[in-house]
Parts: C-alpha cells; sequence; structure tokens
C-alpha cells in the first residue's frame, strides 16, 4: 500500500482577543491574522472583521476576502494573544516599566490594523508611536524614553486614542453565523 | 460550652469531619471543575485562555533585549532579520513565531525602523 504524504505547507492563521473593558475577564472580541512578511488581519470590502465569540473563526472566514486556503492555513485551537487595551492605556499613563510588554505587543498590532484600514496615520502621531514602539522593543523601562525622547504621555496617548478611532471607524463585529444577513441588511439601509 | 456525653462527643467529631470533607471537596473541584460531578461547575471552555496577568500563551513578556544595535542585512526582510537573529541564539527555527514572541517584535521592529 502506498501511502501519500502532502509536503504542502502549513501555517496556524493567529487567534487574537481584544480586552476593551477592564472588568471583564475575557476579550470582547477576536480576529484572525494571517502571519507573513505583512502581518495581515482579516478583512471584507476594507472592512476589519472581528468577531464576538472564538466560535464565529472559521464562520468569519467565509466572509473575509484574504488570501485564505484551507490546505495551507490551519484554523487555530486557542488564542494566540490577548491585547488588553484599558492596561495599555493605564501603563501609557502611569507606568515606569512595562514587565509584560503589553504596550509593545499592543502597538504592533495596532499598527497591523491601521495600515488595513488604509487610513493614513498622521505623521507627528506615527513618529511618537513608532518610537516608543522601538525603545520597547528591547527595554522594559518607560520613564527614560519620555524623558530622554523630551516627549510628553499625553500625546503618546493621544496618537494611541488616534490609532483606536481608526479601527473603530473601519469594523464590521460578526455577532451571530447570520452575519451575511446583517450584511445585506445594512446595505440596504445605507442605499 | 461544655459537652458531658461521650454519645454527643461522637456526634459533634462526626460533624466536624463531614463538614471539612465538603469543604475541602468544594474547594477542589472549584479549582477543578473540569473533574466535577456537577454539570454547574463543569462548563466547557474549547479555547484556552492565557493565564491572568499574561498576554499571550507565550507569555508576552520576551523583550529580546540581547539584539539592540542589530541591523538588517540590505537583502533582508524583516522576517529574514528575526530569523537569522533567533537562529544563531536558539538555533535552527527552535523558538516561538507567534504575535508575542521575540520573533515577531524583531521582525516588526526591523520592517518599520528600516523600511
Amino acid at each position: 500500500m502506498t501511502e501519500t504524504i502532502s509536503t504542502q505547507p502549513t501555517e496556524h492563521l493567529w487567534l487574537i482577543g481584544f480586552s476593551l473593558d477592564p472588568d471583564t475577564a475575557s476579550p470582547d472580541f477576536y480576529t484572525l491574522i494571517f502571519p507573513g512578511d505583512r502581518d495581515e488581519p482579516l478583512q471584507n470590502e476594507g472592512y476589519l472583521i472581528f468577531f464576538s465569540d472564538p466560535k464565529l473563526a472559521s464562520h468569519a472566514l467565509t466572509f473575509a476576502q484574504n488570501d485564505y486556503n484551507p490546505t495551507i492555513h490551519l484554523l487555530p485551537n486557542e488564542i494566540d494573544a490577548v491585547y488588553d487595551v484599558a492596561q495599555t492605556l493605564y501603563l501609557l499613563n502611569q507606568a515606569e516599566i512595562d514587565n509584560e510588554a503589553a504596550i509593545v505587543n499592543c502597538l504592533n498590532i495596532m499598527f497591523d490594523l491601521v495600515r488595513a484600514t488604509t487610513l493614513p496615520m498622521p505623521p507627528e502621531y506615527k513618529r511618537l508611536l513608532y518610537a516608543l514602539a522601538d525603545h520597547l522593543t528591547f527595554e522594559r523601562e518607560l520613564t527614560p524614553f519620555f524623558e530622554q525622547q523630551q516627549i510628553t504621555r499625553q500625546s503618546v496617548i493621544d496618537a494611541f486614542i488616534w490609532c483606536m478611532g481608526a479601527i473603530a471607524s473601519k469594523f464590521k463585529l460578526i455577532t451571530q453565523p447570520n452575519f451575511n444577513h446583517q450584511i445585506s441588511n445594512q446595505k440596504e439601509t445605507i442605499l | 460550652m461544655v459537652i458531658s456525653s461521650p454519645l454527643l462527643k461522637k456526634q459533634v467529631i462526626i460533624s466536624t469531619l463531614i463538614g471539612l470533607c465538603l469543604l475541602i471537596g468544594a474547594t477542589f473541584f472549584i479549582a477543578y471543575p473540569k473533574l466535577s460531578p456537577l454539570p454547574i461547575l463543569r462548563i466547557e471552555q474549547p479555547y484556552k485562555q492565557p493565564k491572568a496577568g499574561l498576554t499571550s500563551k507565550e507569555g508576552a513578556t520576551d523583550i529580546p533585549s540581547w539584539a539592540k544595535g542589530e541591523k538588517p542585512l540590505t537583502t533582508e526582510s524583516g522576517r529574514d532579520f528575526a530569523k537569522r537573529l533567533l537562529d544563531n541564539r536558539y538555533g535552527n527555527s527552535n523558538y516561538p513565531t507567534g504575535p508575542a514572541s521575540e520573533f515577531n517584535k524583531l521582525k516588526k521592529y526591523a520592517d518599520r525602523h528600516f523600511e
């Protein structure tokens, strides 16, 4: 008996969650990321696709316009990362050290999401956030960055909130399996 | 309170032991709900949740401070750069590459900083 072994490379998609409410333990919404030279979030017609429950991940894929190939891309069976937006804002506002790398992780994924929206980030915001992300790639201490670069915490927070707004203005949230029907209804309403 | 009757003493001891067993049992099944015989405590969780205080399954605390000062070659993408450094440090592909990994931080850094 000859056995056929598939030599096609496989790649796990990343299931990531976002936590906005500091009072809830589980993330508020999720998305999938196609890892590659550029990590691409789930998208449809220029909108980011998020879903409210990890169980909706495979369903969300059916609406995505990413180059999804079921023989190459494997759906994750666990959450790869959770980004705590509230904690990141708190750290930016007050912390002297970011031991858990929460800020740089959050910034890295946020840059991917903002790029996917195609909304141009204001150059000054880009400069501030890129400088902070570069610093926190190798360091845990926040205070030296603000002191040496003469950048205020508030200016970084403003830039961060701009990014959150850009993402919020260009996303669709799947909350139930019959999302196609929801999209159709939205289009009819808009037209 | 003084308990004089031997029978009453025995009953108090047994009641105390039963109470302790129930308390230990309840604590155990609350800590390990999957082992609980009561369905109400056995909530199905198909996806592993990250440990409290961490932001990813990799721990998210990986800061590649050892790579400070390294630069990508002109022919390298961010991914190639991260792979070269991590292969040298940990062995060929012997490291995580998830969203919060050292690999991903270095890849993003190189793409961002040297674009």
